[in-house]
């Protein structure tokens, strides 16, 4: 592992730091500071650097003109003893410097546009999520609305509909679509009984009685566990041993970890919407940003900067779960520093910590594969404990600490009157009452409330000013530097720190160093992408000491990896994600592609293939760049579209040789496995065949990107059924779908 | 993002070329645009010039950037005066690199020995001294790059970059777009 400080280019692409254009180094070294470097130049590689460093600190002649430099040749010759110094020499050298500038810029611009890739593919994957909630809220809506018919209320439509509007968003369910839901909701009303249940039992706090009942079987240990055993109340030792015992990769039982849930759950709820730390007594406080289930990071930032203590207490500033494979023992961990002592952990909630979130990032998933008995029982906790996880906190009165950030009508106060265990989920309003029922007249105000929570939770900082929605991710907005001047100044606050947003450097300072942006999970995109950081306080006047790390594959130790050889690492994975989009849609780019092609040569001009490639994916990408990446050209310089799919297949997947329908079903994976877990209450990993297919029959009629005719929903049901037993089982589906690529 | 609607009838030869242009520039600047309110951080747009395949020296750098600024906040670029800029520039094909040849060429000037390698020593007597100087950033990643063309004769501590290799490094990114 290695602590660098800055690993990016040249200081043009240096995009945070203060090093602008004025001291790139004009710089001319003086006549004594070469020789010491060629007294030192027999030395071995390190001493090298060291001492070209110190070289540089030592040129005292700056200058900023670079024409000068041409001009005052003579003034060069003179501070220069070598013959090296005439003109073509000169000519020579600046030409070779302005080629290399040049080949150093378009590696930037690669690595940028590979993270312009993962960017999209993952934001584009928070707006179906998000579709999918407003799927799942017609159903629960309507599912009322048959039992009860008389009750039907146009008004709580017709309020979702002004607000979406009075934001841009244009997602709302209309009335004609909603009678065809209502239609069809009977045959998926079982499906959300539970879910309706479930949502009840919580609203009524009934938690335990909702479980028990459930599942009134205690948890037992069987004798073969050797895992470490735990009690309360967690002491130090206890938590330190905890974490000995994920970093041995040793489980958990999950009596242990029921334990752990249900305590911190008691405690978060005596917490308020927003608490306060004062770093008077422990003189110190380290903020974490985004972990995403990656342990590793976790332990090497406990490693560089110690376990978690009254005297040296860590915030948790959300979305330690989801992605990474270890989202339960990061966040076991926390939970457990948090019971050892609340002057040592504390904790907000992230945009992940939503369950909404959890059936398609991989955190249900991952509670299922390791706590497969138990995983009902488990991830109910987490929903419950979600929800009381506090929103946002405050160092010293004066450093307001939330996940996302803040908008035009963001008030402190506010925020700690909302009744946050309302929102299990934040995407949406919240849908029921304390009595459990369902809201029917949802007014202004219910709306607001829950807009403090979303922009709290999914907002982000923007160059220009002025407020605008969140519409790349679909939730929350994005804020410019006269909003957080507005807000600072009205909640009397010295700097906002947020995290949310992945960053090469694992930090970012933006609006005038008032917005700071703290991300921890590194290489959270691919290995090499980007630095994980997070940062000290020691009081609220004092900038934030920021330490970045990054954690290096085993093998290179020693070794850094040079800015060219990272991305080419992270550009080959993006091309990747970038290649099973196109496997994905085959069939429709190439059918689009086609009717360019009028004499059909087989090539397209590349405005066409870009145009085209663009629309299908839905994806906004500077595909004339990545063209060169994707297909060959003719000798026309047309693109030859059908190279991209060269060497692109699918495995396994060929059932009934039917191209279209495995396409479907890799395209839509993703959702399809949202809707799955969602259906799959108990987390068995199997649902029937009926039920699913039922329940796409409704998605398909809800949402136009995923409309099918009723026969090609059954096609898909049926395949994947893979065994015919009239059951589908996810993990079997996910496996059929690893898309080989020769390319990649 | 910022693509332009395709106009259906594009009258004339010149117009086309422009739009050619203008959509290559969009792209460009779009990729650098992260938070996709069409303004760029001001540091980055020597970045998206040399990306461009342009290589104007450092101060024409900045005389472009200038003319990009756009008054009041000179730390954001907007897109309107960037394309307005570089419209020109591509016109006018101003600020094209040289072919090859003469980067082999200069890479042989300053071989006043005639060795047909640098080492690391040379590289930074030469790129830090000598016309428009590397900081050290660009210095330590140039020679973090420049040894996979050692000479494999040569001692791993002191390696010999064999710059009729390297040279293919530094053109290989040129493809013709």
């Amino acid at each position: 592992m290695k602590n660098s400080k800055e690993l990016s280019s040249s200081p043009f692409n240096e995009r945070r730091n203060s090093c602008c254009f004025k001291n790139l180094a004009s710089c001319f070294r003086s006549n004594s500071v070469d020789t010491d470097y060629q007294k030192d130049s027999t030395k071995s590689d390190a001493k090298t650097n060291d001492v070209k460093d110190d070289s540089f600190s030592n040129c005292g002649n700056l200058q900023n003109d670079t024409d000068l430099v041409l001009g005052n040749q003579k003034k060069n010759i003179n501070a220069s003893e070598t013959s090296l110094k005439t003109d073509l020499a000169l000519k020579s050298a600046m030409l070779i410097q302005r080629w290399y500038r040049r080949y150093q810029s378009r590696i930037e611009m690669r690595k940028l546009t590979a993270w312009t890739i993962y960017q999209s593919i993952e934001y584009s994957g928070e707006q179906d999520q998000l579709k999918l909630y407003d799927f799942f809220l017609t159903l629960i809506k309507n599912c009322d609305i048959i039992n009860k018919p008389n009750e039907l209320n146009n008004e709580t439509l017709k309020d979702f509909e002004t607000i979406d509007a009075n934001d841009g968003e244009v997602n709302h369910v209309s009335n004609e679509k909603n009678k065809l839901i209502s239609a069809n909701a009977q045959v998926v009303n079982k499906v959300l009984e539970s879910d309706l249940e479930y949502m009840k039992a919580t609203k009524n706090t009934n938690l335990r009685s909702y479980l028990n009942k459930r599942k009134n079987t205690e948890v037992t240990i069987e004798s073969s566990y050797k895992g470490m055993h735990l009690f309360l109340p967690i002491t130090k030792n206890l938590f330190y041993d905890l974490i000995e015992c994920f970093k041995q990769n040793k489980p958990l039982h999950a009596k242990y970890v029921i334990l752990i849930l249900e305590e911190t759950l008691k405690a978060l709820k005596k917490l308020k919407n927003l608490n306060s730390i004062s770093t008077s007594i422990s003189k110190n406080v380290t903020v974490i940003g985004d972990l995403h289930g990656q342990l590793d990071d976790l332990m090497l930032i406990f490693y560089k900067n110690g376990l978690p203590s009254e005297d040296n207490p860590y915030l948790f500033n959300g979305d330690f779960v989801d992605r990474g494979t270890k989202s339960i023992e990061v966040s076991l961990i926390i939970f457990c520093g948090f019971l050892m002592s609340q002057s040592a952990v504390y904790i907000n909630r992230g945009n992940h910590e939503d369950y909404v979130m959890n059936t398609r990032y991989g955190f249900i998933k991952e509670i299922c594969s390791k706590y497969s008995s138990h995983s009902k029982k488990i991830s109910i906790l987490y929903n419950e404990i979600f929800s009381w996880l506090p929103l946002g906190t405050l160092i010293d009165s004066k450093i307001y600490v939330v996940h996302g950030g803040i908008s035009d009508r963001t008030l402190l106060s506010d925020i700690n009157k909302i009744k946050r265990e309302k929102y299990v989920s934040v995407l949406k309003p919240p849908i029921l009452n304390d009595e459990g029922e369902i809201i029917k007249d949802l007014g202004i105000d219910d709306v607001l409330e829950w807009r403090q929570i979303l922009d709290a939770l999914w907002s982000d900082p923007k160059k220009t000013p002025g407020i605008q929605p969140n519409s790349f991710r679909g939730g929350g907005c994005l804020f410019g530097e006269d909003i957080t001047s507005a807000i600072m100044e009205k909640n009397s606050l010295n700097l906002i720190i947020r995290s949310h947003e992945c960053k090469e450097l694992g930090y970012e300072y933006s609006h005038g160093n008032r917005i700071l942006t703290i991300f921890s999970a590194s290489n959270y995109y691919e290995y090499g992408s980007n630095h994980g950081a997070y940062c000290k306080i020691t009081s609220a006047d004092t900038k934030p000491i920021i330490m970045q790390f990054y954690l290096n594959k085993g093998e290179d130790l020693k070794k850094s990896l040079s800015l060219r050889e990272r991305v080419n690492g992270i550009e080959v994975s993006a091309i990747k994600h970038l290649l099973e989009k196109f496997a994905a849609n085959k069939q429709r780019l190439l059918q689009e592609y086609k009717k360019e092609d009028l004499d059909n040569k087989g090539s397209i001009s590349v405005n066409n293939w870009c145009r085209i490639t663009g629309e299908v994916l839905e994806l906004k990408l500077p595909w004339r760049i990545l063209r060169s990446r994707l297909a060959k050209l003719d000798k026309d310089g047309r693109v030859l579209y059908e190279s991209t799919f060269e060497g692109l297949s699918f495995p396994q997947i060929k059932i009934r040789n039917d191209e279209n329908i495995s396409e479907s079903l890799y395209r839509h994976k993703d959702i399809l496995e949202s809707i799955f877990r969602a259906i799959d209450k108990d987390h068995s990993g199997q649902i029937s065949k009926e039920e699913f297919r039922d329940c796409c029959k409704l998605m398909s009629q809800h949402d136009q990107g995923f409309s099918f005719s009723e026969s090609s929903i059954d096609d898909m049901a049926n395949t994947m059924d893979l065994d015919k037993d009239g059951f589908i089982n996810l993990n079997e589906f996910l496996e059929a779908f690893r898309l080989a690529s020769e390319k990649a | 993002m910022t693509e332009s609607t395709s106009k259906p009838e594009i009258k004339d030869e010149a117009e086309q070329i422009v739009a050619q242009i203008q959509k290559k520039l969009t792209e460009a600047f779009d990729v650098f645009d992260g938070d996709k309110t069409r303004s760029v951080d001001a540091k980055e747009v020597p970045t998206i010039i040399h990306s461009l395949n342009l290589v104007p020296t450092q101060g024409e750098m900045r005389d472009l950037v200038t003319e990009m600024e756009d008054g009041d906040n000179s730390d954001v670029i907007k897109y309107e005066k960037f394309v307005a800029v570089m419209t020109d520039v591509l016109l006018n094909k101003k600020f094209k690199p040289a072919n090859e040849n003469k980067l082999y060429k200069a890479l042989q000037v300053l071989d006043t020995e005639n060795k047909g390698y640098y080492t690391k020593e040379d590289l930074v007597h030469l790129m830090t001294s000598e016309g428009e100087p590397f900081n050290t950033e660009e210095m330590n990643e140039m020679l973090q790059t420049c040894t996979a063309f050692a000479d494999p004769a040569s001692q791993a501590d002191n390696p010999h970059i064999l710059y009729k290799y390297y040279i293919n490094d530094l053109v290989v990114e040129d493809t013709k777009d």
